[in-house]
């Protein structure tokens, strides 16, 4: 076998081979490849430890032994595992640069260190890199075999600059008859009278001092460009339509982000190129670390709803779904919203259990589909519904059964689902399960937990985002990859940060010397970086023909550089000087403004408009006949009359936000919290007691909400709000009862569903609180966070909301009179009316409920009419008349009618940029 | 210690710093050099990432040309970086040596934020309330819009503070004696009865209500009065608050109305003298300091727990390690010069360690410019820099100044030097640091144009004067030849462009609100601007993310529909269709947009946001969109945000769901406070282009420069003064040993807020701190202002709001003489084009006057300002193809998918072997034997001896766990087996164990490759024989026959590759089982 072997060329490369029809035996291997094969021809078995085995044994052993002294010991008892790790990195490279293991005479405490660390050789350290080339070195060294494993091996980089292990190896395979050779490339290069060829020339002169002082002349001939633009996405589309209009053979070094040159090259109709993404977020993966985060108290609302959210988690689809719900609208687990949702979830998966069990014949489905509910349960409980770990921590055991369960159902998983998908997870979830099984704690907190995961579990896992297609065009990663001659080569990405570095050598000058006399040589580290520049080199002395170097000013929103090279060529080429240049660049920006000199063919697109902020809306048909009376609430007739486009969106066409919807935070959960506090504290008479057990009950009832359903609180960077609130609804429910003994109310019910009939159908809602005094008079309470919206509102007659409640509790009156009507502001614990028979301390100025109602009837007859034709009127486009108006309401009537002000339904409307609203200011 | 071998290089604005530090570098480094040092040997510490690009850039460049080859390649191994990435590699070199943990994570929050997480973590809720009452007292920093007092603030200024300047928790209580002492002074002393002064409020406030009731006016302001009373007999209910004492000795009637708040007035102006106020200002002042020291502790601990530093640690981490034995002598004989940018912007804790630094190098350049000192809000500390520049002089360090500009035309340069040469001079900066020569050429053609510009701007707030300004950029750009500049690229005479021209402003607020007045003249604007997930780009990422979460997310839906054009209907047809339909119309985007949904179960959130705009050709859209450039680029910004999201799960050990990048874009895109101000942090990309007029503010204007500079916000009025988290120190000198030693914090509480004008502040003011602070105020406000001025290369543009005839400059006039009078008078009579000529004044009485070119502007509303209509131009991509793509890579053992034309074989010939394979259990993994039995048929080469041949096999049976299953021995004679039937049939062979093969295959869509791996290639005179070893357990020959069928694709697809290497053809295709013992032919 005849074998080409560089560091570049594990993954894709460019070699003389890449084009060649058809060869047997000829490989092109990275070290990784190359050691591997030894292996296997020597009968030495697989080894793929990962850094989650040998991490803590190798802490073990550090563990086990007693040095308070050692150089280490503080960090280590800062972070064991950090600092396992790192000694265990050192431990490697040495090996690697030929360590016996053994004491270094004269090499130091640090040596020394490290070789007892090694030395306690009872806890098996499973084999690393370093030590499979040793083992490989061993078994070629005894080998009987008279026969050479290969017969060439070509090396890319120079062989002196191979660590010393790997050295060793050429040597015994030298010995065994393996010729051992180190490639030149061989790159005729472009013409020299381009300005490419200029630079190519140079670059091959590079090792003795510039003789001819003078720099080129740079033409500007496009054999050398530097394309620029703002980001990754404009310079991908004229680096595809580059790519598509050159005819000739084209090699793309795709140092970074290649997924918008992906997604250009599709649409040029080139063949994709193929993508793998490497990364620590694939879902399955995320079932673990959420899990565990779940284990402790406070539970985070969030990560609960990102784990009932994720694609393939334990809780994807409608159970997952409905509980998503539950957990936006009351952040918490176990809370009212959540209970009733878990009741929903049981009584659909039992109807659609024993429904398919039914049609599939069972004799027994009432009681299969029962089980098949309580195994789905009971997952719920298992998985959310078990109380965490408190300030003390989780008992190991606690965290390990955790593991255990979530491996087992990533290993059900994976039994019937795609590997790539759940392996890597089970993975890990094994990782995780032995390294607590290895743990020498017996409590974890937070803290300790997602530490121990980060630094023993979590590794990046490959995925093969996008496939290679046949007629791709050559593409390498790094350009040591690059070993012969193409037409154009294009480097896409060409910034700073890109270059490799080899790693640090932590040894100084005395350890060094110890090392080498112990045979223990690391390589030359500006060697390798010139090794690092040569390869870098190649890239541009491969190309024939032009050369392409693409700089986005910014990717992924950092600033980029150009790649350390450029500097290089600038120098060699004297372009210091900027108009010099300029003629080598080109910027995207300038050529899509036909700037400049002709490079890619741009034409004129067709604009797509946004959704323009029309005033009117036309649907040509009545869209109150498809009113069937299923009755519609308080808050949609608000929104009927103040923006009914709106209501079309939300009521007709149905558009609501999915089970990743906003978690209530704010006023709103304020809000929600007080009500649910008043409904509790109704329940348990709590209104009845004395002042002190009321405060008393109102703290407990309120203590337990927040943790069923307002959690959001309790997470880091609440609790300065949740004090604040904590005190504000405290106030407010003292305030709430003082004032019902002072205007002698006592509540009657909360939450009582209620019916009103309006000009556009019955509203169904449900009353906040309905009171009733001594004379068994009723009135409405309804609660709001806020104060000074209210007010306004009752000042201007816009309460639509009170209004309509007011007459759903009137139409249950026998007298028709309309009943007395408050808002109670829970911000500052004041009743807000007009009606002086709410006993308030203070009654605002403004028309009476009864006014507002009847206004809002009329408008609401007047918008139902418009509907009616198949008009819909918007409240606050720019274009957008005011409602009345464009209601065609006589001024002279507007008194009579309810008209809200101009962006009041916007506030939390969902649709501006459905409307328009949101991109008035874009068009 | 002494400032030998300490060079501080006083670099003035425009003076070529970058030029001169390379110089110092190279001729440090280049082996042509009299004594040159490794490259190793370098530290090179700049103050951004920019810098430090730059820096490198040009090192390795001028190295390069130097032909210094080597030492260019070795640059990396130097220490040249960012502050940060400096201490950051010096932390990870010697972590185990200072006793770290080397994963030294850094916090990617704003510290601020983590501050105050710990603070509340640890803060009991009584010492919560106890603060919470104390603040209510004095409605310490009161909101009134949201009705809250701030006790947080202080304590987290005064957390960093004590962070910044090494200080310990354990000092702050004495710390809180200083401030409380200190402010308590100002204050007349305590009278003896307090009830009493609380006695004859109440009496007072009584009959002032009765007396002011009854003689109600009718009169606003007494009405207001009445009203205060209320209030504050309301307030005075419970404790006392100090704010309504404050409010009602000042308390305002009509004048008819006077004398009855007289004596109420009188009554309550005793409240400096409550000795219960003194008590209370004390216990407050001590509780935020003590709240501070929790929070510090708690935070300590915070970072501990979780392994990770912020930056104040990985500073102070090196300085540590700095003073480790091991650490000093490595680096002592590494470093042999340290070079320092932008040394006047460093923080207190920085300078501690580049002293230290200077101590093991021994040779150092400082390279800065004190009067650009203007990060003080950042941690610089102007003080300290006139303290260090006073040391260096004076114990055996040099000073030199670089005294050329090379970046404006001469005329600037000299009114520049002119004007702040005298208003520096108060502020301790000789005539030579400040004045500088021209050294750019100014060439003829920019005679004509002014060097000056003055806008007056008619104008009555801050959104006007945006308007004014956006109208003179428009003014500007309409005529672009009457403003010539010169390309800074080619040094050619060139029309004006938008991107030549910068407006520097004081806030983010000001910045947005010019960017919205030139935004809707339809000029583009390279701004940070938040907005992000507001615009279309931004809607169109949130929108496909929830719906491919979940498909009933019909809002989602909907605005994809409209976002994307209604699937080319009009919105009427689409809503019409939507009630129609409820679960939607299908569009082009939902099949795109499923194929995604396909793969979210492995995509990452990063990933999923990239498929989504594959998938959607967002890039394409957004060219479509409304200023398709911002569109386009703002795709990056938001991949940054996905990438920022993923960064910030790796920070915090979390998971990182699509869920979580969803509830990310919520969090940045909701506004919070920030400094002062409140913004969002879903910031759009900062275009960088020639086509877009930057705005920005003048800190981030540091370091750049612009053809044309307007100088907005020149009547800043803000000052900060005493009552403020301070730092103080004792020193007045700089002590190179401890540079952070007698360094203090002081914090005087303002109590009366929101009242502002009573006795205390005059005291304050008075006060010697209340003169530093003054005297440092004014000092910033000059240097932010030479910072502003000496941005323009050809023409600066002064604009300035003129409100009846008289111009607002309160912030210009800072720039002032001795006497304080100001040094320039601006022609703001003169009428709209004029040419005329701005006057700089100056202490000698020689004044200077400067051609400037005089615009009157209005704010004229952007909507009657037409925009010119868009053209929306993209790359040419050709016509769609006709067919699928065809995968690249053919995997033999895939082939029957991947290689569908390919001919299939048929099975031929069936030879039973001697013996099979005895299996000692039961069952047996076959994938485990299998691994096992091909790795020893690999492993088992030509000439092994029999003991080593054993010695294989039974490692391979140990490792795969077959012990008791199979014995290693049974490896061995399958092996044999094989090797006599080969033989027999093709005797003389040459064996190709393992044997990769590679072959190129054409298409109708282009070249594929056919890749794979031969279990045994024979290589015979007649050709080639292809052996698959195949371990299952089936031993009968239907069983073998029916197993080799499946493999018939793969053997097809080895033998059409061999065929196709040159020179020998493929003789024949075997199944070897040597489980079953058997070997079936392949006839291919
Ligand atoms: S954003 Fe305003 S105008 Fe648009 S639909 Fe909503 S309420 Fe109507």
């Amino acid at each position: 076998m005849k074998l080409l072997v560089g560091w570049g060329l594990s993954g894709p490369s460019f070699t003389p081979h890449t084009d060649a029809t058809a060869r047997v035996g000829e490989p092109t291997w990275g070290r990784s490849e190359l050691l591997r094969d030894l292996e296997l021809r020597l009968g030495l078995p697989r080894e793929d430890a990962l850094a989650s085995v040998r991490v803590p044994r190798w802490y073990a052993r550090i563990a086990k032994l007693p040095s308070p002294n050692a150089f280490y010991a503080k960090s280590f008892e800062v972070d064991p595992l950090g600092t396992a790790q790192m000694l265990l990195a050192w431990r490697d490279a040495l090996i690697e640069s030929g360590w016996n293991g053994l004491r270094i005479a004269g090499g130091g405490d640090r040596l020394d260190a490290l070789a007892a660390i090694e030395g306690c050789s009872e806890i098996a350290l499973p084999l690393g890199t370093a030590d499979r080339l040793v083992r490989a070195g061993l078994n070629l060294r005894t080998s009987s075999s008279k026969t050479p494993l290969y017969d060439d091996i070509a090396l890319v980089e120079p062989r002196a600059l191979w660590s010393q292990r790997w050295q060793q190896l050429f040597s015994l395979l030298e010995t065994s008859g393996t010729r051992i050779v180190e490639m030149r490339p061989d790159f005729p290069g472009a013409p020299t009278d381009t300005d490419l060829g200029r630079l190519q020339q140079r670059m091959r002169g590079e090792t003795r001092r510039s003789s001819d002082k003078l720099p080129p002349r740079i033409t500007g001939d496009g054999s050398l460009l530097l394309l620029r633009g703002e980001t990754p996405a404009e310079l991908a589309e004229l680096t595809a339509s580059l790519l598509a209009s050159w005819r000739d053979d084209a090699l793309v070094i795709r140092s970074l982000d290649s997924a918008p040159l992906e997604a250009a090259l599709l649409r040029h109709h080139l063949p994709s190129q193929g993508r793998t993404g490497s990364s620590h977020w694939r879902p399955a993966m995320q079932v673990l670390p959420l899990a565990l985060e779940l284990a402790f108290e406070p539970r985070d609302p969030y990560r609960v709803l990102e784990l009932l959210t994720l694609p393939v988690g334990p809780f994807r689809g409608f159970v997952g779904s409905m509980l998503a719900k539950a957990v936006s609208r009351q952040p918490g687990i176990g809370g009212q919203e959540w209970t009733r949702r878990k009741l929903g979830i049981a009584d659909t998966l039992r109807q659609s259990e024993t429904r398919k069990l039914t049609e599939a014949g069972s004799a027994d489905a009432a009681a299969l589909a029962e089980a098949h509910v309580a195994e789905r349960m009971s997952r719920i409980e298992e998985w959310l519904e078990a109380p965490g770990a408190g300030k003390d921590g989780a008992p190991r055991a606690t965290l390990l059964a955790l593991a255990l369960r979530i491996r087992t159902w990533l290993q059900q998983r994976l039994a019937t689902g795609d590997p790539d998908v759940y392996g890597a997870a089970f993975a890990q979830a094994q990782a995780l399960t032995d390294a607590l099984s290895n743990e020498t704690r017996a409590t974890f907190s937070r803290e300790d937990a997602r530490h121990l995961l980060d630094t023993v579990v979590r590794a990046a896992h490959g995925h093969a985002l996008s496939v290679e297609c046949a007629g791709r065009m050559a593409h390498v990663a790094h350009p040591s990859a690059i070993l012969a001659p193409t037409a154009s080569v294009v480097f896409w990405g060409f910034v700073a940060g890109t270059e490799r570095r080899p790693a640090l050598v932590p040894w100084n000058h005395a350890e060094l010397n110890a090392l080498t006399t112990a045979g223990v040589v690391f390589p030359d580290s500006g060697k390798l970086l010139a090794t690092e520049s040569d390869a870098w080199r190649r890239g541009v002395l491969a190309a024939r023909q032009r050369v392409v170097f693409v700089v986005p000013s910014k990717m992924k929103g950092a600033a980029m550089s150009p790649h350390p090279m450029w500097d290089e060529i600038r120098a060699r080429l004297g372009l210091e000087d900027s108009a010099a240049i300029e003629r080598v660049t080109r910027h995207a920006q300038s050529l899509l403004r036909s700037e400049g000199p002709v490079l890619s063919s741009i034409v004129t697109i067709r604009p797509l408009a946004l959704p323009e902020g029309r005033g009117e809306w036309n649907l040509g048909h009545d869209l109150f006949t498809s009113e069937d009376d299923r009755g519609s609430s308080a808050t949609a007739l608000t929104t009927l009359v103040s923006c009914p486009l709106a209501w079309v969106l939300r009521e007709r066409a149905g558009l609501r936000s999915g089970a990743i919807a906003k978690v209530a935070e704010g006023p709103l959960l304020n809000g929600r919290l007080s009500h649910r506090l008043v409904e509790d504290l109704f329940w348990e008479n709590a209104f009845d007691l004395d002042e002190e057990a009321f405060g008393a009950r109102t703290d407990a009832v309120l203590e337990a909400l927040i943790r069923a359903e307002g959690a959001t609180l309790l997470l880091p960077g609440g609790a300065f709000e949740r004090a604040q609130l904590v005190q504000q609804i405290r106030g407010a429910m003292h305030e709430l009862r003082r004032y019902l003994r002072s205007a002698g109310f006592r509540i009657a019910s909360v939450e009582e569903p209620v019916q009103a009939q309006s000009a556009v159908g019955t509203l169904h809602g449900r009353l906040d609180l309905r009171l009733m005094d001594a004379s068994g008079n009723d009135a409405v309470l309804d609660l709001k966070w806020g104060e000074v919206t209210y007010q306004d509102l009752l000042k201007s007659g816009s309460s639509v909301q009170l209004a309509a409640y007011a007459q759903a509790l009137r139409s249950k009156m026998s007298d028709g009179r309309w009943p007395p009507a408050a808002y109670f502001a829970l911000a500052s614990g004041r009743v807000l009316t007009v009606d002086t028979r709410m006993k308030a301390p203070q009654t605002l100025d403004g028309p009476s409920l009864e006014a507002t109602w009847n206004n809002v009837e009329r408008t609401a007859v007047a918008v139902k009419k418009s509907l009616e034709q198949g008009r819909v009127f918007v409240a606050a486009t720019k274009r957008a008349l005011p409602l009345l108006k464009a209601l065609d309401v006589s001024e002279a009537d507007h008194a009579t009618y309810f008209a809200s002000t101009r962006e009041a339904p916007c506030k939390y409307c969902e649709y501006p940029a459905i409307c328009g609203v949101a991109w008035e200011g874009f068009q | 210690m002494n400032a030998h071998g300490l060079t501080i290089v006083g670099a003035s604005a425009g003076s070529g710093k970058t030029y001169r530090l390379t110089k110092d570098a190279i001729a440090a480094i280049d082996p042509a050099g009299e004594h040159p040092i490794a490259v190793e040997g370098l530290l090179a510490v700049t103050y951004t990432k920019k810098g430090h690009a730059e820096l490198a850039g040009r090192i390795r460049e001028k190295l390069v040309a130097a032909g210094a080859f080597d030492e260019a390649m070795r640059l990396p191994l130097a220490y040249v970086g960012t502050v940060h990435a400096t201490c950051l590699r010096l932390l990870q070199e010697f972590a185990l040596d200072a006793g770290l943990s080397p994963s030294v994570d850094v916090v990617a929050e704003d510290q601020g934020a983590l501050l105050r997480q710990a603070l509340e973590s640890a803060l009991s809720m009584d010492q919560h309330k106890a603060l919470d009452d104390l603040s209510a007292r004095f409605r310490l920093r009161w909101n009134g819009r949201i009705r809250r007092h701030d006790w947080l603030g202080p304590v987290s200024d005064i957390m960093e503070l004590a962070r910044g300047n090494r200080i310990a928790p354990e000092a702050l209580p004495a710390m809180a004696e200083r401030s409380a002492a200190g402010l308590l002074r100002l204050f007349p002393a305590p009278a003896k009865d307090g009830p009493a002064l609380d006695k004859a409020l109440v009496k007072e406030l009584a009959s002032t209500t009765t007396a002011l009731t009854s003689r109600d006016d009718g009169t606003a302001v007494t009405r207001i009065a009445i009203e205060l009373l209320g209030e504050a007999k309301k307030e005075l209910d419970g404790q006392g608050r100090w704010f309504v004492w404050a409010e009602l000795s000042t308390i305002k009637t009509s004048v008819s109305c006077a004398s009855a708040v007289t004596k109420l007035r009188e009554v309550a102006a005793s409240y400096e003298t409550h000795p219960r106020l003194h008590t209370d200002l004390r216990a407050l002042i001590f509780a935020i300091f003590e709240a501070a020291r929790i929070g510090l502790r708690a935070y300590q601990d915070w970072k501990a727990q979780r392994h990770v530093v912020d930056y104040v640690d990985m500073l102070d981490g090196a300085l540590r390690l700095l003073d480790h034995p091991r650490v000093r002598d490595e680096l002592g004989s590494r470093l042999r010069l340290a070079v320092i940018d932008e040394f006047q912007d460093t923080s207190p804790i920085q300078l501690a360690l580049f002293v230290k630094l200077h101590e093991l190098a021994k040779r150092s350049i400082w390279v800065g410019d004190r009067k650009q000192c203007i990060f003080e809000y950042a941690g610089a500390d102007p003080t300290l820099m006139d303290a260090v520049a006073r040391w260096v002089t004076s114990s055996g360090g040099t000073r030199d100044a670089l005294r050329q500009n090379y970046r404006s035309r001469p005329e600037l340069v000299h009114a520049c030097s002119a004007l702040f040469v005298s208003a520096l001079a108060r502020h301790d900066f000789q005539r030579d640091e400040v004045e500088v020569a021209p050294a750019r050429p100014a060439p003829q053609a920019l005679d004509h144009l002014p060097p000056f510009g003055l806008w007056c701007l008619d104008a009555g707030n801050k959104l006007k004067d945006a308007e004014a300004i956006a109208s003179g950029v428009q003014r500007l750009l309409q005529n672009p030849h009457a403003t010539p500049v010169v390309d800074r690229a080619t040094t050619a005479v060139r029309p004006l462009r938008p991107g030549d021209i910068a407006i520097l402003v004081a806030t983010n607020a000001e910045t947005s609100a010019v960017a919205g007045a030139l935004h809707a003249r339809g000029i583009r604007v390279a701004v940070a601007r938040a907005g992000l997930l507001g615009t279309p780009e931004g809607t169109l990422a949130d929108a496909a993310l929830r719906w491919l979460l979940d498909e009933d997310d019909s809002l989602a839906a909907a605005v994809l529909d409209a976002i994307t054009g209604y699937g080319g209907q009009d919105s009427d047809t689409w809503l019409a269709a939507r009630l129609h339909d409820p679960a939607g119309p299908t569009s082009v985007w939902r099949d795109a947009l499923g194929h995604v949904r396909g793969a979210l179960g492995v995509l990452s959130p990063s990933e999923a946001l990239d498929e989504v705009f594959a998938a959607l050709d967002a890039v394409h859209l957004a060219a479509r969109w409304p200023d398709p450039a911002q569109r386009v680029a703002n795709l990056d910004a938001l991949r940054a945000l996905a990438l920022h999201y993923e960064d910030r799960c790796a920070q915090e050990r979390e998971a990182g769901t699509v869920a979580g990048l969803l509830r990310h874009f919520d969090a940045m895109r909701t506004e919070t406070l920030r400094r002062d101000e409140v913004l969002a942090s879903d910031d759009q990309h900062v275009p960088s282009d020639d086509g877009a007029v930057i705005v920005c503010t003048y800190h981030k204007a540091k370091g750049l420069e612009w053809p044309v500079v307007v100088l907005a916000s020149l009547d800043r009025g803000e000052r900060r003064n005493a009552f403020e988290v301070c730092p103080e120190t004792d020193c007045a000198t700089f002590n190179p040993e401890e540079p952070l030693a007698k360094r203090w914090i002081r914090y005087w509480p303002w109590p009366f807020s929101p009242i502002k004008n009573l006795p205390l502040l005059t005291a304050a003011e008075a006060s010697d701190e209340g003169k530093r602070i003054a005297l440092r105020e004014d000092k910033e406000r000059v240097r932010l202002l030479y910072v502003g001025f000496t941005r323009a290369r050809d023409h600066l543009v002064l604009a300035v709001r003129v409100a009846k005839g008289k111009p607002k400059t309160e912030w210009l006039d800072t720039l002032s003489t001795e006497r304080g009078d100001p040094l320039l008078e601006l022609p703001i009579d003169a009428p709209d084009g004029a040419d005329d000529v701005v006057r700089i004044h100056a202490d000698s009485g020689q004044g200077t006057a400067m051609p400037a070119r005089v615009w009157r502007l209005g704010s004229v509303a952007a909507a009657s300002v037409a925009a010119p209509p868009e053209v929306h131009r993209w790359f040419k991509r050709p016509a769609a193809p006709t067919s699928d793509p065809l995968r690249y890579r053919i995997t033999p053992s895939n082939a029957r998918e991947d290689w569908p034309e390919l001919a299939m074989p048929k099975l031929g010939e069936l030879v039973p072997l001697p013996a099979g394979m005895p299996i000692d259990a039961k069952t047996a993994a076959y994938d485990v034997l299998g691994d096992a039995v091909h790795g020893f048929l690999a492993a088992d080469g030509d000439g092994l001896a029999s003991i080593e041949r054993h010695a294989r096999a039974h490692r391979l049976i140990v490792a795969a766990g077959l012990i008791g299953i199979v014995r290693p021995e049974r490896l061995v004679e399958a092996a044999d087996r094989l090797r006599v039937f080969v033989e027999a049939r093709w005797p003389g062979a040459t064996w190709h164990r393992e044997i990769p093969i590679e072959a190129m295959i054409a298409s109708p869509r282009g070249a594929r490759r056919v890749s794979g791996t031969i279990d045994l290639l024979l290589e015979t005179r007649d050709g080639y024989v292809i052996i698959d070893h195949k371990t299952f357990p089936g031993t009968t020959e239907a069983a073998w026959r029916a197993k080799t069928v499946e493999f018939l694709p793969q053997l097809a697809a080895y033998a059409e590759a061999l065929r196709r290497v040159a020179g020998k053809g493929v003789i024949g295709c075997w199944v070897h089982l040597p489980v079953g013992g058997g070997m079936v032919e392949v006839i291919a």
